[in-house]
């Protein structure tokens, strides 16, 4: 699978992420309210991270944060990349909007419990997406291959709407995955799944990773992917 | 319990309707958009029904034979008293029931204290003292005239230095002025009897009636909308006497409510547009809610429940966008009338508040129903399609003016019924292809505007009904200048025109220094098939003819305006009897002329060949030729020797006309602007719904590093295609209805015709204006989005 993407420009993943003393807190007037405290760990290439808690304890917002859609109050957040053959330490809590923005698009895939696929592009369409905004030109057979691989090959002229809620999750792995990005983050990505389809999107999910050799952040409720994480980080 | 029964019961409706409300005023500013969109839709509706009014009050208040209440009018050049007893005789013993009053009327023109004035003689008690001539002097009513014209006192209008108390001549007496009105200019008012002594005469000019029931209640409710229909055109009142409706005797009064009628025909329009609005406003209301609906019914909350929550929503936001629209109306129509402000009007209030409560609870029920059933309902629209193409075909058949206007509704219903929605599903179509070449957002793009574009159809019809309305009525007005300029090269000489009651001297204007010519024009009245015409006397040489596009010299035939052409049905090379005071003249119509303006059928005959059969020509116009350099020393002088004339040259009539021309398409481009900024504001709504729901898209895509800017990008390109295909869908109805107005409706309401003629900045301004309102509606909407995506991450998909 490494010699596949290979072929498309991207490169085994080295990448480091690293989170350090992370604070995130809500402003009531002049009290604050923290909703994150003091929240440290680090992934490396083709590692899994579970985050693990119950509601409320901040799982997504920690996703958020290291998604560069958030900056946290403390704290730093911290991607190390190759580019262009130069290993370069990208302080995620430092970036701007803008910097934030390219982050998001070059080097996270994301995964989301509703799926969210472009109702108005095909599955291939879809998975296409994050190769086409980075400029990334060609790709298909590669797409259609992962596709095939996640065991949704069959699908790919059909409209999202068309889809079962597992099918649409494989396909939303497939395009997180598509652009080769150094971090996949994925947010309950079995919460709107039954325990079959949830099964068997989790070890795509697994295979895929270790394949591309991404660091893979999961916030998750569910044990047996906590089990399965090389890490985990338990808010309260 | 069993479950059949198992119904939301009150405390819970009652946490519904609070749930509902606190909704409402968290999102104050869609909530505002919803009453905003109502408002404009009633004030549309009110304002034109008060304009309408207004024209009709005026119609009503104004001249002689304007009275209030009186429908019908028997005319006749050698009408006898005799004729007007046995006919009362036949109406009080009950032979007459269509006829609810009569009364006796003389008119005619004469000398009053040296100035030309219409004398009018009624017989008050006869007419019940009901005849709306005015406020005289300070107040008083006009039936208090009553007790004043008794013996030889006249009541006087528009003469400068008159007042109660003075003796004037009147004609060939002596008359007391015993009131001075302010209403009427040049007229004078007096008993029967001074009138035909003033006058000279021995019968009545004519015998007035008031057919029973009087207005209708379809008039009532739209104004000028029967002036179109031929309900109860005559009466009969025996003995060969027949009572023509007052529109059709009088053309004067015929032509303000063909200008009514087309005013109403707008109105209607307005209500289409407004209707229109109002639903899609209910609807963007209740598509915004879908996920609370869809909780709603997890929770178990009936169908009915959640529909009549909704409608109950659709009444509140629709009663208090009435009440707002209602006032905003009534000064709208203060602003745009002729008078300074408007009271309320009892008939104005409930149609806009049943308008907009009405088509609120209408659009909330159709789009409870349609927003929660996935499958599109294709029904009513082909209902509506097939009602247009009935409309259209019954239309096409009929020559009356309604049907005319019935062309243009079937073409407006056909256009949201059939057109967008076809237009709509053409690009769902051509979008769902692969489009390998385009890029990926854009492609994204494009499927998410074709969806759109179904979803608001509506919205978008009504904005492209409203660009086509524009488009129509601004080639129609484009092309009826361009003729009338045309026209007012043609007739107006490089001369000195001189307006004046008091006779001028023609030998002392020819020996002015550079006049090279001086005419003199002679104005009276004959009938023509029973029906009165104007007529001119002039030199009927060839500089005069050529003035009215002939270019030969007149002898014993006519020139015939077109108003009269296709009233009486003529044409060029018929013979036509023209019936005056002294006898009657058989007189063959040389050629039609256009009379822009002068709505009366008028003829143009020589002096020499129609003087005799008339008595007591007013020769009140005077045409003075000059040399160009001549020109301002001589009217000096005119004005100098004639203080109370107008004279005016040829620029200043020019502009005149210009100006009057203007005025009166004023009021119709004011209201066609109105239903643009109607059409735009249902667009505004649409999309704010519609914004809402992108949110989630929107944040997909800034989450998977689209920037902020390309996203309001893409957005603003999916406005600006539903601006650009709703305004070039209007091109080809504004192009038909146009047409319609050109050809059809303008000949039958005006009795002229207008060259149809594409007008470049016409065509394309509407649309273009429609793509910028379009743009501009989508802007806050598209802010408020891109607001949310950065301000709140707790909203965020993760």
């Amino acid at each position: 699978m490494s010699g596949r993407l290979r072929q498309t420009g991207c490169r085994p993943n080295t990448a480091v992420l690293t989170v350090e003393g992370v604070g995130v807190c809500l402003h009531d007037g002049d009290e604050r309210r923290w909703i994150l405290r003091d929240i440290g760990f680090v992934a490396h290439a083709g590692e899994v991270v579970a985050v693990c808690g119950p509601s409320g304890s901040g799982k997504s917002t920690l996703l958020n944060l290291v998604g560069g859609l958030r900056t946290p109050e403390e704290g730093s957040i911290r991607l190390d990349v190759d580019m262009g053959g130069e290993r370069v330490a990208l302080r995620v809590d430092q970036l701007s909007e803008a910097e934030r923005v390219r982050y998001r698009r070059q080097h996270v895939g994301f995964i989301f419990q509703f799926f969210n696929l472009l109702p108005t592009l095909t599955v291939e369409e879809n998975v296409l997406l994050p190769m086409r905004l980075n400029g990334l030109k060609g790709g298909s057979r590669q797409v259609l291959e992962r596709l095939a691989l996640l065991g949704v090959g069959d699908l790919s002229g059909r409209f999202p709407d068309s889809l079962s809620g597992g099918e649409q999750q494989r396909v939303a792995i497939a395009r997180a995955l598509s652009h080769a990005p150094p971090l996949v983050l994925a947010d309950e990505p079995t919460g709107n799944l039954d325990a079959a389809n949830a099964d068997r999107v989790v070890e795509c999910l697994w295979e895929q990773v270790r394949d591309t050799g991404a660091a893979l952040v999961i916030a998750t409720h569910n044990t047996r992917i906590a089990e399965r994480a090389d890490h985990v980080v338990a808010l309260r | 319990m069993s479950w059949r029964s198992a119904r939301f019961g009150e405390p819970g409706l009652l946490l519904l309707i609070k749930g509902q409300l606190r909704y409402l005023a968290r999102t104050a500013g869609a909530t505002a958009a919803s009453v905003v969109a109502t408002a404009l839709g009633t004030m549309s509706v009110v304002a034109v029904h008060l304009l309408s009014e207004d024209i009709k009050a005026r119609l009503d208040d104004e001249g002689a034979l304007k009275v209030a209440g009186y429908t019908h009018v028997v005319r006749g050049m050698d009408l006898a008293w005799n004729e007007y007893f046995d006919a009362r005789d036949r109406w009080r013993q009950g032979d007459v029931p269509d006829v609810e009053a009569m009364t006796p009327l003389v008119v005619g023109q004469a000398l009053v204290d040296g100035r030309s004035a219409q004398v009018v003689g009624v017989d008050l008690f006869a007419a019940g003292g009901s005849l709306a001539t005015g406020p005289i002097n300070e107040d008083p009513a006009g039936d208090e005239w009553t007790p004043l014209l008794v013996g030889d006192g006249v009541v006087v209008g528009g003469s400068p230095g008159l007042s109660t108390g003075d003796r004037i001549r009147a004609g060939e007496i002596e008359v007391d002025v015993v009131a001075v009105t302010e209403n009427a200019e040049d007229i004078l008012f007096a008993d029967i009897p001074t009138a035909l002594r003033i006058l000279d005469r021995i019968g009545p000019s004519a015998i007035l009636v008031r057919a029973r029931g009087g207005e209708s209640a379809i008039e009532r409710w739209f104004p000028g909308s029967t002036a179109a229909l031929d309900i109860g055109t005559t009466i009969e009142l025996g003995q060969g006497l027949t009572a023509r409706a007052l529109d059709e005797a009088e053309p004067t009064r015929r032509f303000a409510l063909a200008i009514l009628f087309n005013l109403g025909a707008l109105g209607v329009l307005a209500l289409f547009v407004a209707a229109f609005l109002i639903y899609q406003a209910s609807f963007s209301n209740i598509a915004r809610r879908e996920r609370e609906r869809e909780r709603l019914a997890a929770i178990g909350v009936d169908s009915k429940t959640v529909a009549s929550m909704f409608v109950s929503e659709g009444v509140l936001i629709g009663l208090v966008g009435a009440l707002i629209g209602t006032l905003l109306g009534t000064v709208l129509a203060g602003i745009l009338g002729s008078t300074e402000s408007f009271a309320l009007s009892g008939v104005a209030v409930t149609k806009g508040i049943l308008g907009g409560v009405g088509a609120g609870i209408i659009g909330a029920f159709a789009a409870t129903r349609r927003a929660s059933s996935r499958r599109r309902r294709g029904g009513p629209r082909w209902i509506a399609a097939g009602l247009a193409a009935a409309l259209f075909v019954i239309a096409a058949a009929s020559d009356t003016l309604a049907a005319a206007f019935g062309l243009i509704l079937a073409l407006c219903v056909a256009q949201f019924s059939l057109v967008m929605p076809g237009i709509a599903a053409a690009f769902r179509r051509a979008f769902a292809a692969r489009m390998d070449r385009v890029n990926l957002l854009v492609r994204a793009n494009f499927r998410r505007f074709a969806m759109l574009l179904g979803e608001i159809d509506i919205a978008a019809s009504a904005l492209s009904i409203a660009i086509a309305a524009a488009i129509g009525m601004g080639i129609q007005v484009e092309n009826f200048r361009e003729d009338f300029y045309r026209l007012l090269d043609q007739r107006l000489w490089p001369a000195i025109y001189i307006e004046s009651n008091h006779p001028v001297d023609p030998e002392w204007l020819a020996s002015l220094s550079g006049v090279t010519d001086v005419r003199s024009y002679g104005r009276t009245e004959a009938l023509l098939n029973a029906r009165p015409v104007a007529v001119t006397l002039a030199v009927g040489d060839r500089l005069e003819t050529r003035r009215y596009g002939y270019d030969r010299t007149l002898a014993s035939d006519i020139l015939l305006s077109e108003s009269g052409a296709l009233a009486h049905g003529l044409a060029v090379g018929d013979d036509i009897e023209l019936e005056g005071p002294r006898g009657a003249r058989r007189v063959r119509v040389a050629h039609v002329f256009s009379d822009y303006g002068a709505p009366s059928p008028r003829v143009i005959g020589t002096f020499s060949d129609l003087a005799p059969i008339f008595d007591g020509v007013v020769f009140d116009r005077t045409s003075v030729l000059t040399a160009d350099s001549d020109t301002g020393a001589v009217k000096r002088a005119i004005s100098r020797r004639y203080p109370g004339a107008h004279v005016r040259d040829q620029a200043e009539l020019r502009a005149l006309a210009e100006r009057a021309f203007d005025r009166t398409f004023e009021v119709a481009e004011h209201l066609t602007f109105i239903a643009l900024i109607v059409a735009v504001a249902g667009l505004y709504n649409a999309l704010s719904a519609l914004a809402l729901r992108a949110r989630d898209i929107h944040r997909l895509l800034y989450t998977a590093g689209v920037s902020k800017l390309s996203i309001a990008g893409l957005a603003v390109n999916q406005n600006l295609l539903i601006g650009a295909v709703a305004a070039f869908a209007a091109i080809p109805l504004g192009l038909a209805i146009a047409y319609v107005l050109c050809a059809e409706i303008n000949p039958r309401a005006f009795g002229w015709s207008i060259p149809f003629g594409l007008n470049v900045p016409a065509i394309l301004t509407p649309p273009l204006l429609g793509i910028g309102a379009a743009l501009l509606a989508g802007m806050i909407p598209i802010w408020r989005g891109m607001r949310a995506l950065a301000g709140a991450p707790e909203h965020a998909l993760l």
